[in-house]
């Protein structure tokens, strides 16, 4: 059943700083000014108008011990109440959720979320391997990588089928983030190259190669939250948030080996989520889709899960272009995490990314339909998912 | 706000100085099984838990996503969790919203923190110092601790005597509290012998290293007597951040604990502090910090810190009768300890601590440099 | 040859002796290739703190070789192309280890475009530090139990009392069950491999900060005594990585992988390395 909210949540504004690998002409709490600075410029409010600040990251890449002390400078947060939580990669969505909650709940009017991560400052892989058991897994885990997603698709739709959905995926996610001004990475690839990187793209796990993977980049991203009688106020736009649900896991990693149907977090999310909102057509139902796709395996494989689907349906997506911002259901249309990972903002930026294309001003990138329905999703940890619904209209 | 959100259980081991024997999980682990003896809490997706906040520190941690290992231990498999990376008490603030936005009935409250695994907790909190200039300069918060202890002691009138008075009462206190950390009873003799660490703060000014791990249940109005006859009321929360570099802040002035503590209790409807409370439970990891943040929260007179403390203020208010966090508990469960203690009093099972027919309580936690964040929480019978 | 950027593509490698900084090369004795089409093929070979470079015809001597074009090339000696970028979207090939290769990037101070101030706009300040602070583990009873065995040669799994699912390394808690693990079982030591991370990266530990070497296969084993998802990751024999078999699991289909045996460390100590790794079980 789904929750009755207190009272509804809109997203009154969005600031992102362009994701690159090398914001050396910044500090910390300089790169997250320019997000605050944006978000409160694109709200048309100041920093005043702020009740209540959360910030997020994953302080060991950088090593801060309780950033959002010294962050204060740049987030604007003196003299405001101000939490902090943290999940990993899926604290953006976390922040979102906690935004959302705190709004809601009565207590706060107008929450500025903060996400942000310098990778730059820290050694990224090292960072993420040193989020596995020091007494086992940490001899053993290579960050983020794994060839489990590749090998699961090769053996149920064979080498040939999975790598090329793997490829064109990459594709146009790439495509996408040509797109979008603010991606870290967009190379220009052409269908032309598929065959090409497909076997000479040096691979990092068996069959994940270095094209599949995302990117570790630099940059903030802030949103803003309202009451519906502030949003109201704030903007003729907002964007409201419907529902979220976090999906945890243990640590321990199982076999991924043991084929769908199996117990996927993202799975798990999406039909309690929908479910609950009484959606029983998610590919229908949804204009768009910012998913959090840290490599183009587990992009291709995740549809399945997120939308609920069987056999290859997801597979035939990926093939027909569906995916594609002008497809049946655009996937990423800002890109991704593929063309742009600041971890501890990733997930947000999914948000907001999907609550720009709600608002129709994403920039170059904007989906060329009305779109009225969004979702994000978030990724982390061991096989952790956050799943946002995002409406144009308080419509339930 | 039409719904209360009520504490209906609270678990936790002992404060020790070593839990060399038992990692993380095994710590919480007992915390965990006592919530779900107490309660019957299931983990059902329609009338269960759905959701965890828990509460730990990477740094002291040593482990990115410090609540990725314990993420089993909490009940979260398939379940949400959302770690509070600041003193647990505002995962306590947190969890009231999610119940009161409606997105959840019931949120297990979950901290652990090992302050003895790392060689030095002043090398942790070093990092939260910039690296460019307050880092280098060698602060930790126990010198920052230092800077404010003297600013605020030459304010307020307060003392090393009244420090000494202060270190004995805590100990004196803990050593009431079963599950408060053993620490060797001192005379004022002793506290005032202890050497300088960074002055004015002595050894005995400082709280001992301490591991702990803890568990509380909080429930929606509606459900609460499905898992307890004495549900403890969260009527009031208020945090509040302060300016970063210590230059900046008056730091005898905690303008940021009296903003959290004005907006708890606006929520809770309190108007006068001073007489609101029949206990109140202060954060204090340095001893100045108790009378400092007595008044900050406007229990004791301000600038007259010292003068509250010759009147038995401490005593009379009934502050920290748990021996509070001078006696040992861990960096960033500093306030949920402060909360814990609030509700088994609010209950009627504080023991030989008990105040009769307490009603109503304030607890404090603070996370950052001298105090730079504060968080207040006001329970209620 | 051509300018790129103003720059003419010998000029990088005319200068590189002049550019050379014999510390960034200590301990390095290798050749590397650098095939720019269009524009010609160099060899540098580097040994005993020397270096040498001279145009070639011929580059199979080399232990790594860059492939690209001039624009590429010269963008990179000059900062205006991001090396990962250009990997990545395959405007730079590599035929070796492109950790290898990254080693030229300490043996050499920047090309400065001849004309060019070398003076940039506004000096930025990285400051560099390695953080490190000490840390006990405590193992915990139950993780305690497992090292005391593997000290002993014997791996062993916690089982969970209400649905039977082992788990090796234990945990406290079965997590799906949410009661605590109390039972213990003898598990392997042999077993069959279910999945392989064949490991061309090493990411470094992050205590240690050494990286391990590649390729390297990170496996899956369900040892015997256990079943399904309950496998056990450990590390393969490295030169076994190309001769074993995987096993898989589809649907009901079922296809068996290689049989596996520990190896176990001389010296133990209770910890993940008192197995060596394990090997084919032939």
């Amino acid at each position: 059943m789904g929750h009755k909210k207190n009272r509804h949540v809109g997203i009154v504004g969005i600031g992102e700083t362009k994701f690159s690998s090398h914001r050396e002409d910044v500090n910390q709490p300089e790169m997250i000014h320019e997000a605050v600075r944006q978000a409160l410029d694109d709200a048309g409010i100041t920093i005043d108008d702020i009740d209540c600040v959360v910030h997020g990251n994953m302080e060991l890449f950088e090593m801060i011990h309780q950033p959002d002390m010294w962050h204060t400078i740049g987030t604007g947060a003196y003299g405001k109440s101000a939490f902090r939580l943290t999940t990993g990669g899926t604290t953006g969505g976390t922040l979102v959720c906690a935004a959302d909650n705190l709004v809601a709940s009565g207590m706060y009017d107008v929450v500025m979320a903060i996400g942000f991560e310098k990778l730059q400052e820290g050694h990224t892989t090292g960072g993420i391997t040193n989020m596995a058991d020091p007494l086992w897994a940490r001899k053993l885990q290579s960050g983020a990588l794994t060839d489990q997603a590749a090998v699961k698709q090769i053996a149920e739709f064979g080498p040939d089928r999975a790598r090329r959905a793997a490829m064109t995926y990459r594709i146009i996610m790439d495509k996408h983030a040509c797109k979008n001004p603010n991606s870290h990475r967009a190379f220009g690839l052409d269908w032309d190259q598929m065959d090409d990187l497909m076997t000479t793209s040096p691979p990092l796990i068996g069959d994940l190669r270095l094209i599949h993977m995302c990117s570790q980049s630099d940059g903030a991203c802030v949103i803003i939250f309202a009451s519906e009688e502030r949003a109201k106020q704030i903007t003729d736009k907002p964007v409201w948030i419907r529902d979220h649900i976090t999906v945890h896991r243990e640590e321990t990693l199982n076999l991924s080996n043991n084929y769908y149907p199996n117990a996927t977090t993202h799975r798990f999310a999406a039909e309690q989520l929908f479910a609950r909102n009484g959606i029983d057509k998610p590919l229908d139902y949804f204009d768009v889709f910012e998913m959090y796709d840290p490599s183009a395996w587990w992009g291709v494989d995740w549809l399945r899960d997120f939308f609920l689907l069987e056999g290859d349906e997801h597979i035939r997506m990926v093939e027909n272009h569906d995916i594609m911002i002008d497809g049946k259901m655009p996937i990423n249309p800002s890109g991704g995490v593929i063309a742009a990972n600041p971890i501890g903002a990733t997930a947000m930026v999914r948000v907001a990314e999907a609550a720009k294309q709600i608002r129709g001003n994403a920039g170059p990138h904007q989906i060329p339909r009305p779109v009225r329905h969004g979702l994000a999703s978030s990724f982390g940890g061991t096989m952790w998912t956050v799943l946002t619904m995002l409406e144009q209209d308080l419509n339930w | 706000m039409n719904r209360r959100v009520a504490v209906c259980a609270v678990a936790q081991i002992k404060n020790e100085p070593d839990i060399w024997y038992q990692r993380f999980q095994g710590m919480l682990l007992e915390c965990f099984e006592s919530i779900v003896r107490q309660t019957g809490v299931t983990f059902d997706m329609e009338k269960g838990i759905r959701n965890v906040v828990t509460c730990s520190d990477d740094v002291f941690d040593a482990r990115t996503i410090s609540d990725n290992g314990v993420t089993d231990v909490v009940g979260a498999h398939f379940r949400g969790e959302e770690k509070m990376a600041q003193d647990g008490i505002n995962g306590i603030g947190y969890a009231m919203s999610m119940i009161l936005s409606g997105h959840d009935d019931l949120v297990l409250l979950m901290g652990h923190c090992k302050e003895s695994q790392s060689e030095s907790r002043r090398m942790c909190t070093n990092l939260a110092f910039d690296p460019f200039y307050c880092r280098p300069l060698g602060l930790d918060y126990r010198s920052a601790c230092g800077l404010q202890a003297r600013a605020y002691m030459k304010k307020s009138g307060v003392t090393d005597e009244h420090l000494g008075r202060v270190v004995v009462r805590a100990r004196r206190n803990g050593n009431g509290n079963p599950y408060a950390r053993k620490n060797a009873p001192v005379t004022e003799t002793d506290v005032l012998d202890s050497p300088m660490i960074c002055d004015p703060i002595r050894k005995l000014h400082e709280y001992p290293v301490t591991d702990w791990a803890m568990g509380m249940l909080l429930c929606s109005e509606e459900r609460v007597h499905e898992f307890t006859d004495k549900p403890v009321w969260l009527t009031g929360f208020g945090n509040c951040m302060d300016s970063y570099f210590l230059g900046d802040r008056d730091l005898a002035d905690s303008s940021a604990l009296k903003k959290a503590a004005k907006r708890a209790c606006a929520m809770a409807g309190v108007d006068d502090p001073k007489t609101a409370f029949d206990l109140v439970e202060l954060n204090d990891a340095y001893a100045y910090q108790l009378p400092m943040w007595a008044e900050g929260v406007g229990i004791a007179p301000e600038g007259d810190g010292g003068k509250w403390i010759d009147a038995d203020g401490m005593d009379a208010q009934r502050v920290n009768l748990s021996g509070g966090m001078l006696n040992g508990n861990p960096i960033m469960l500093g306030g949920l300890a402060r909360a814990l203690e609030a509700v088994l009093q609010l209950r009627g099972e504080a023991g030989d601590r008990q105040v009769n027919g307490a009603r109503r309580a304030l607890a404090h936690g603070n996370t950052g440099p001298a105090g730079q964040h504060h968080a207040v929480v006001i329970l209620e019978r | 040859m051509g300018d790129y950027y103003g720059v003419n593509v010998g000029d990088i490698f005319g200068t590189m002796p002049s550019r050379f900084r014999p510390e960034g090369a200590a301990g390095i004795e290798a050749a590397f290739g650098y095939d720019i089409e269009g524009e010609g093929k160099w060899k540098l070979s580097v040994s005993g703190g020397k270096m040498y470079v001279e145009p070639v015809d011929d580059l199979s001597g080399c232990d790594v070789t860059l492939r690209t074009d001039g624009e590429t090339f010269v963008g990179l000696n000059i900062g205006k192309v991001d090396g990962m970028q250009a990997l990545t979207a395959g405007k730079m090939k590599m035929d070796g280890d492109f950790n290898t290769f990254a080693i030229t990037g300490r043996m050499f101070l920047k090309f400065v475009p001849p004309g060019q101030t070398d003076k940039p706009e506004q000096e930025l300040i990285a400051l560099k530090r390695t953080i490190s602070v000490n840390q006990r583990f405590a193992t915990g009873p139950v993780m305690g139990k497992f090292l005391q065995n593997l000290r002993e040669k014997k791996i062993l799994a916690i089982k969970c009392p209400s649905c039977g699912r082992l788990q090796s390394p234990p945990r406290e808690i079965c997590a799906p069950c949410r009661v605590r693990n109390t039972d213990w079982v003898e598990i392997g030591p042999k077993g069959e491999m279910r999945m392989m991370e064949y490991c061309y990266y090493a990411s470094p530990d992050p205590l240690t900060g050494e990286t391990r070497e590649t390729p390297y296969g990170a496996i899956g084993i369900l040892l015997d005594g256990c079943k399904g998802e309950e496998v056990f990751w450990h590390l393969l024999r490295p030169d076994q990585l190309d001769k074993v078999k995987m096993g898989i699991v589809l649907g009901d289909k079922v296809v068996h992988g290689s049989r596996l045996r520990p190896v176990w460390a001389e010296d133990r100590k209770g910890s993940i390395s008192d197995i060596k790794y394990f090997e084919m079980d032939e």
